[in-house]
């Protein structure tokens, strides 16, 4: 089957040199089809079937759907109680110098042993000391001086002074000045270990099966454990399963236990005949075992060098034969008991220098054909034939690679497809065929936060499913399931979109509360990095087992979740029990699913059986009781599904929701806990304790009956209205009823003339700033343009009712008009004209469009309002012009034109000061607008008796009403600064007065 | 004047509207899936809203477009703000953002969107999604707006693609909306929505598509963007080819017969082989197109330009190798009867490149069938290279194949097999001759182990180990197959 190659591949471009593309977001798995050719009809045959082209995408929507039958992991094992868990902080070079005074201060005895052994001859705690010794008190008295957190300089003896100069570099067995830097090396370099660490790529946890049989699977979980990681557990499990289960695990009681002389970095695995290889590595070994399901495990083989090793690879085709290379770039073939047989060496990385030593081997579908690669891609080698080098995957060749990638991880896929090679990135996971060089078969984004490390793939189980990629990160324990179909007659597809599995640090949010110092340990220990994972599928269950850095497994278990007929036709399911696809083909009759409490004993008893039958496994029920996690698992999903075939919308992401706080689970994780927390309770807590027994006893000392009843009423009426969503009123509750207060009476604000009152009541109103700007005079421009803005538009208004008017008015009466247009407009304000308020509006938008001077050469639109805006106000200003004073008026124009006679050189001659020099509006005397205003007056009183009453307010407290256009709060409190700031605003209502006259043609 | 004024009425209308769904979309949680929809074909009337400005782009010059899209933000921020600032800076006009909530909420609300994405809580997603758009509308860089538009493009279609109700028009709108937000990912998203048509077949929209993004035009072009413009040409070819298919007569004879339809056929010919030869002519994988190129030219009977094609297309250096370029060109000159020797010279080609292609068969026999010893034994090297592979390892085809290679062989050249042999002799018992495999072999494909035992006794090997298993392998069958024998004799009694 493998040996078929798809018949299309889908386009690709081909491009040589360095990539310049820069990721911009981290978001690219999803929503791209990427390519499609058409199948089934090719183009060969296309003349019985080229009317329905069926088209295929690079990247199909639907997938198998797999869903998490518990809201977290779970730990299989206990923790490993003398693990070490580093803090997460991350060190920073620069804290050397903190580190050096740590390092003299606790470690005092290395730091100055062989300074103080010369010494010791000359200190002396004896009073008659001999002469050439010095007293230890003196000594004593000395250290304090050198307070190393105080400057040395301000020392006060000059005698340390001395000393200090004379001797600071001989004192320590390593001179400062050479530990310096040592340190700030060590320390950048941990840094960066600490951010990504590529010595435990390919992961240190593996689960090999041994032997399989009806209803259960035996197989061994390999991991390492212990303080620095250095105990090989090899550790028997049986996994029970049926179709209608989750599996559940049954674990030997105690592992195998080797101990090793250095951390596991990586175990790799070869396939399984009767026996089977296991290799390990650590930085300077490697071994080899020998697993079978009848033998004891048997170690087989050690190398060790002086170079670390980067990578160790069991061949998947015959026993005995690996695969190791070492950072020097050396790659070796190893065959077991034989030796090893160099077939490559790079002094330098294959295809540019990407700095890194890191270099791994895989085999391929040729047993003598290898994959060599680093950090820059990966190529075959031939071990039969020196130089004979195809490339199999190149940064910078491959397509659509990013600036800045590099191979983090491959693997060779030999389980899904004999040709397949898994390459990760730290942006993007490749499929590649060798028989293809170079192009992918297949690219996923597979949006990781850190770089995936730790691979394992499973095949399809059968034709109509998917094969399964699963990737590992290990600083953020992501792990990812990936999905794909073809690479045989079908050409590569990725199915459906990515899915995020469950990892440990996130299993807390899913447990009930701990205590704030429990869940920092609790946290913490989780939080640790991953170190590897495996995974075991089992018809329509998928288990997950993940390793921690602390030598901790946890497992997740997931269903295929199989409602393809819902998906596709919104039709309402039928099958309620949760079908597996696959035929198990053992003829065990389905359970009746009616009888939970049934099913649950019987499937109790059937363990025991089961149980029995294992007789050299001591059962040991560490994990949780998954035989009845089982039942009720399928219980919650059992539940579930009546309600979803009754509900509106059947549909494909009707998933059963996430069990929320599985009792089980909480035990155990509470079981795991146990351990962890006890080791902590030795240690004093970081955290301070209010004592509230006291308040306790105080409560339960008086009770009062009547009292406790009445809040026991209350309790329930509250309870009831929060169920309904309603608000708790006085009377409906058996409270006792209140005392009416009167309403204090309203504060009038004018009461209230000081400053700091004004402030309050304009704070009040939520013009706080507003009021400061008043009082500062920030916002007298605003308040210029205001005045101006609003002059505009009533003689705009005016000239427009004096058209329609037909010329009974003379331009002397517009100019009249204008004069007294200061206080009329302000009372027009204050006393809120709706009419005005629309034009005010629109005035304020043209002064906008006025002030963004671009608008007007971009936008035509725009540009012709304003003009047709323009052009209105200049026909209204012409008709001003053009309008011929007519003497045959009635009395009230003719008056009004000798008033303008009479006022003209008095207003003339502020305007011109005016626009000369703008700095004397300010200090232009407030007498004269009153003077104008006066006359005005008087002249009112002879024209219009009616309307005296209201001209004479005007003008008394003109400043004060202007001041009211802003604030209404505002009271004459400050009379001098408000007078003098209106006087300057007439004024300059004034100075602009006569231009315009002046362009009107008088 | 009136105009401007109802432009800012709608945009106005755009924010309310966008409020509004915002707040919708938190308050109709429980309703579901109905509402779920609505709330989508919200986001296609906001989008609506939107192409009223879009359409003024065309009108204006980009910049002024840039003006009112940054008015409009600073309008748009006002519900973002606290009510009661005690520092009021002025809006922005440069349209930078001017929030930091904003941006915080935003990314937040993104990582959320993410979150549920990747543990494939659809509804979820798409609830958070609903509040992402607004991205859309804040002002950023255009850099970021394009990535932010990119982002948006993405997520919205995953979770359109796995939202349970979303129909056509919902992706329709979606992508549609989203070309002309981003002006950078107009192109690709015009090709995404060409492939989205395809898949739901619906060929002719396809084509308007990429007829659309070909004739699309902006600003200086980047070379991933010149890249996608060759691929989206090579695809415009590829629909016309599809297209001149259904037009094709089905006799292979009809050229002549009707020239009303045939003319719109040539036209379509002549359209898709301009393209397709432009694009077949680049270095890359084009295996759909070379194959709709050829088929096209060989209906027009232009072998030669065919040839030409196929041959650029497998041996050009700076292609990558392509065993299906190998293969398509095989195939080609062996319809048109090429003989034998240049068949085994291109089949040779694709030896040295892939060892374990399924054509390795055809070229055994092939070179069974020449007298010369030299490529008697070539065919013994091919076909035992071909069973190194783990993917022929249990094939029976080969097996037979290097069966019959060795008999034929051990009749003259026995020396020679015995070279091969000697060479091949650890790898193969190590490989093919162990326990385990007779053991499974006798298990799961009994005439297996006896082919490849003959082969081993043809090579000259005694391992006694091997012959048992396999001996008492064949004797078992043969007892089955007596067995067998027996029953179906008694069965042809009862019927006599």
């Amino acid at each position: 089957m493998d040996s078929k190659f798809p018949g299309q591949l889908f386009p690709h471009f081909y491009l040589d040199g360095p990539p310049e593309v820069k990721t911009t977001h981290g978001y690219g798995g999803w929503g791209s089809y990427e390519r499609v050719l058409t199948v089934g009809a090719g183009p060969r045959d296309g003349g019985q079937s080229s009317l329905q082209h069926e088209f295929e995408a690079q990247h199909s929507p639907s997938g198998e759907e797999w869903v998490p039958l518990k809201a977290a992991v779970t730990p299989l094992i206990p923790p490993c109680e003398d693990a070490k868990v580093f803090s997460s902080y991350l060190p920073h070079p620069m804290d050397f110098p903190e580190h050096m005074q740590y390092f003299y201060q606790h470690h005092c005895m290395d730091a100055f042993s062989s300074m103080g052994h010369l010494l010791q001859d000359s200190l002396s705690f004896k009073k008659n000391r001999p002469k050439d010794a010095v007293s230890a008190r003196w000594a004593m008295r000395f250290i304090k001086g050198l307070n190393h957190k105080r400057c040395e300089m301000a020392s006060y003896s000059r005698k340390i002074h001395r000393l200090h100069h004379l001797l600071s570099d001989i004192v320590s067995d390593v001179p400062p000045s050479v530990l310096a830097p040592l340190l700030h090396e060590e320390l950048t370099f941990q840094r960066e270990e600490r951010k990504f660490c590529a010595d435990s790529t390919g992961g240190a946890l593996g689960y090999v099966p041994l032997h399989e049989s009806r209803g259960y699977s035996d197989g061994c979980l390999i991991y390492p454990s212990g303080e620095a990681m250095d105990k090989l557990n090899i550790l028997r499990v049986a996994q029970q399963f049926r179709d209608d289960k989750p599996p559940s695990f049954v674990m030997d009681s105690k592992p195998f236990v080797y101990y090793l002389n250095g951390t596991i970095r990586q175990i790799s695995l070869g396939s399984m005949e009767d026996v089977g290889n296991m290799a390990v590595r650590s930085d300077f070994f490697c071994g080899v075992w020998l697993l079978g399901d009848e033998i004891k495990p048997l170690l087989l083989d050690v190398i060790k060098t002086k170079d670390r090793f980067s990578c160790i690879t069991v061949s998947p085709h015959f026993p005995s034969e690996l695969a190791v290379v070492n950072e020097r770039g050396a790659a070796y073939l190893w065959t077991v008991k034989k030796g090893l047989q160099k077939f490559r060496e790079e002094d330098s990385n294959l295809y540019f220098n990407a700095k890194s030593p890191w270099r791994w081997c895989e085999f391929s579908s040729h047993p003598r054909v290898m994959v060599y690669a680093d950090r820059t891609g990966a190529e075959l080698t031939d071990i039969r034939s020196a130089d004979s080098n195809h490339t199999l995957f190149r940064i910078g060749r491959t397509p659509a690679c990013m600036s800045g990638e590099r191979v983090i991880f491959t693997k060779y896929l030999s389980k899904c497809h004999a040709h397949h090679h898994l390459i990760n990135t730290q942006f993007s996971t490749y499929i590649m065929d060798e028989r293809v060089p170079t192009i992918p078969m297949l690219k996923w984004d597979h949006m990781m936060e850190s770089p995936p490390t730790f691979s394992c793939d499973l095949p399809a189980q059968s034709s109509s499913q998917t094969c399964k990629l699963l990737l590992g990160a290990q600083n953020s324990q992501e792990l990812m399931l990936l999905q794909y179909t073809g690479g045989r007659e079908q050409v590569c597809q990725t199915r459906g979109s990515i899915q995020k599995l469950l990892s440990p640090n996130e299993s807390l949010s899913h447990l009930n509360h701990l205590l704030p110092h429990k869940r920092y340990h609790a946290q913490k220990r989780l939080n640790v990095p991953a170190a590897g994972f495996t995974a075991v599928q089992k018809k329509d269950y998928l288990s997950v087992f993940q390793l921690t850095e602390t030598g901790d497994i946890f497992y997740q278990t997931l269903k295929l979740h199989t409602d393809q007929t819902a998906s596709i036709n919104d039709a309402p399911e039928q099958s309620v029990c949760v079908q597996p696809t696959v035929e198990t083909g053992e003829g065990e009759s389905m359970q009746p699913h009616a009888n939970n409490e049934n099913q649950s004993v019987q499937s109790d008893s059937e363990t025991e059986v089961w149980r029995a039958a294992l007789r050299h496994l001591e059962v040991i029920d560490n994990v949780d009781n998954d035989i009845l996690n089982a039942s009720d698992t399928n219980e919650n999903i059992r539940k579930e599904e009546p309600s979803r075939s009754i509900g509106i919308n059947p549909t494909r992401s009707t998933r059963p929701p996430d069990p929320s706080k599985d009792p089980d689970l909480q035990d155990a994780w509470n079981k795991w806990f146990e351990p962890i927390f006890k080791k902590v309770k030795k240690r004093r807590p970081a955290f301070q304790r209010i004592r509230t027994d006291n308040l306790n006893s105080m409560v339960g000392k008086y009770p009062n009956k009547p009292k406790e009843e009445r809040f026991k009423t209350l309790r329930k009426d509250l309870q009831e209205v929060m169920k309904k969503k309603e608000m708790v009123l006085h009377g409906n509750t058996y409270l006792r009823h209140l005392n009416i207060e009167p309403v204090p009476d309203p504060v009038d604000p004018d009461d209230w003339p000081d400053d700091l009152s004004q402030r309050l009541v304009a704070a009040w109103e939520g013009q706080w700033t507003d009021w400061w700007e008043e009082k500062l005079g920030l916002n007298r421009d605003k308040k210029v343009a205001a005045l101006r803005r609003k002059r505009r538009r009533e003689k705009q208004a005016k000239a427009r009712s004096r058209i329609s008017l037909s010329g009974s008015f003379t331009s002397s009466a517009s100019y009249q008009e204008s004069i007294s247009g200061f206080s009329s407009g302000s009372q027009g304000l204050t006393s809120g004209d709706e009419a005005l308020e629309d034009s005010t509006s629109q005035g304020a938008d043209m002064d906008e469009w006025r002030a963004r001077t671009e608008i007007h050469k971009k936008s035509p639109t725009i540009l012709r309002r304003f003009i047709n805006e323009q052009s209105t106000a200049e026909k209204s200003l012409g008709s001003f012009g053009r309008t011929p004073p007519r003497p045959d008026q009635d009395l009230l124009t003719s008056q009004s034109k000798s008033s303008v006679e009479v006022e003209w050189p008095t207003s003339r001659s502020p305007s011109v000061a005016a626009e000369m020099d703008w700095g004397l509006i300010t200090t232009f005397p407030s007498k004269q607008p009153a003077v104008q205003l006066k006359r005005l007056k008087t002249f009112n009183t002879s024209s219009l008796p009616m309307s005296q009453m209201s001209t004479q307010d005007s003008t008394t407290d003109g400043g004060h009403s202007s001041s009211r256009i802003q604030h209404s709060s505002q009271t004459p409190s400050r009379p001098s600064l408000s007078s003098q700031r209106v006087s300057q605003l007439r004024s300059l209502s004034q100075a602009s007065q006569p231009k315009k006259k002046s362009r009107m043609g008088f | 004047m009136n105009r401007t004024v109802q432009s800012r009425r709608q945009r106005s209308g755009l924010l309310s509207g966008n409020t509004y769904f915002l707040k919708s979309g938190q308050d109709e949680d429980k309703k579901g899936c109905v509402f779920e929809l609505s709330r989508w074909r919200g986001l296609r009337y906001t989008f609506q809203r939107k192409r009223v400005s879009a359409k003024q782009r065309d009108m204006d010059d980009i910049e002024a477009v840039i003006d009112i899209a940054e008015e409009h933000e600073s309008v748009n921020h006002e519900p973002m703000r606290s009510a009661v600032l005690l520092h009021r800076t002025l809006p922005d006009d440069r349209g930078l953002l001017t929030s930091v909530g904003f941006v915080k909420s935003n990314r937040r609300c993104l990582s959320r969107v993410r979150e549920a994405m990747l543990r494939h809580n659809w509804r979820e997603a798409a609830g958070y999604f609903n509040s992402y758009i607004q991205t859309l509308q804040a002002g950023t860089l255009p850099q970021v707006r394009s990535a932010a538009s990119e982002v948006v493009w993405r997520i919205g279609t995953e979770i359109l693609q796995h939202l349970p109700n979303s129909g056509p028009d919902d992706f329709n709108a979606l992508y549609e909306q989203l070309k002309n937000v981003g002006v950078k990912n107009y192109s690709k998203i015009c090709l995404e929505h060409c492939f989205h048509l395809l898949l739901n077949k619906q060929l002719d929209g396809a084509k308007r598509q990429l007829t659309v993004a070909d004739s699309w035009r902006h600003g200086k072009q980047s070379a991933a963007q010149s890249l996608m413009k060759t691929l989206i040409r090579g695809y415009c070819g590829y629909l016309d080819y599809l297209i001149w298919c259904r037009k094709r007569p089905s006799a292979p004879g009809g050229v002549t017969e009707e020239a009303g339809g045939n003319h719109e056929m040539h036209s379509y010919f002549r359209q898709a082989s301009v393209t397709l030869k432009e694009i077949v002519g680049q270095p890359g994988i084009w295996d759909p197109f070379v194959l709709s190129y050829i088929d096209m030219l060989e209906f027009y009977e232009d072998d030669e330009a065919a040839f030409g094609v196929l041959e650029n297309y497998a041996y050009n250096k700076d292609f990558p190798l392509n065993p299906n370029a190998h293969v398509y060109l095989y195939q080609f000159v062996k319809r048109h009867k090429a003989p034998r020797s240049k068949l085994v010279g291109l089949l040779r080609i694709l030896h040295s490149i892939v060892p374990s292609h399924e054509l390795m068969l055809e070229l055994c026999s092939l070179l069974l069938k020449s007298k010369k010893k030299k490529n008697q034994v070539e065919a013994l090297t091919v076909s035992m290279d071909l069973l190194e592979f783990s993917s022929w390892k249990c094939n029976m085809k080969a097996w037979r194949c290097l069966l019959k290679i060795m008999i034929k062989l051990k009749q003259k050249y026995e020396k020679a097999v015995r070279k091969e042999w000697a060479v091949r002799r650890s790898l193969w018992l190590s490989l093919h001759y162990r326990e385990y495999t007779a053991w499974r072999d006798s298990l799961h494909n009994a005439s297996l182990l006896v082919i490849k035992r003959d082969v081993l006794r043809l090579a000259g090997e005694g391992n006694i180990q091997y012959f048992k298993i396999a001996l008492s392998c064949e004797r078992e069958e043969a007892l089955r197959g007596g067995e067998r024998m027996e029953r179906e004799k008694r069965k042809r009694k009862r019927r006599l």
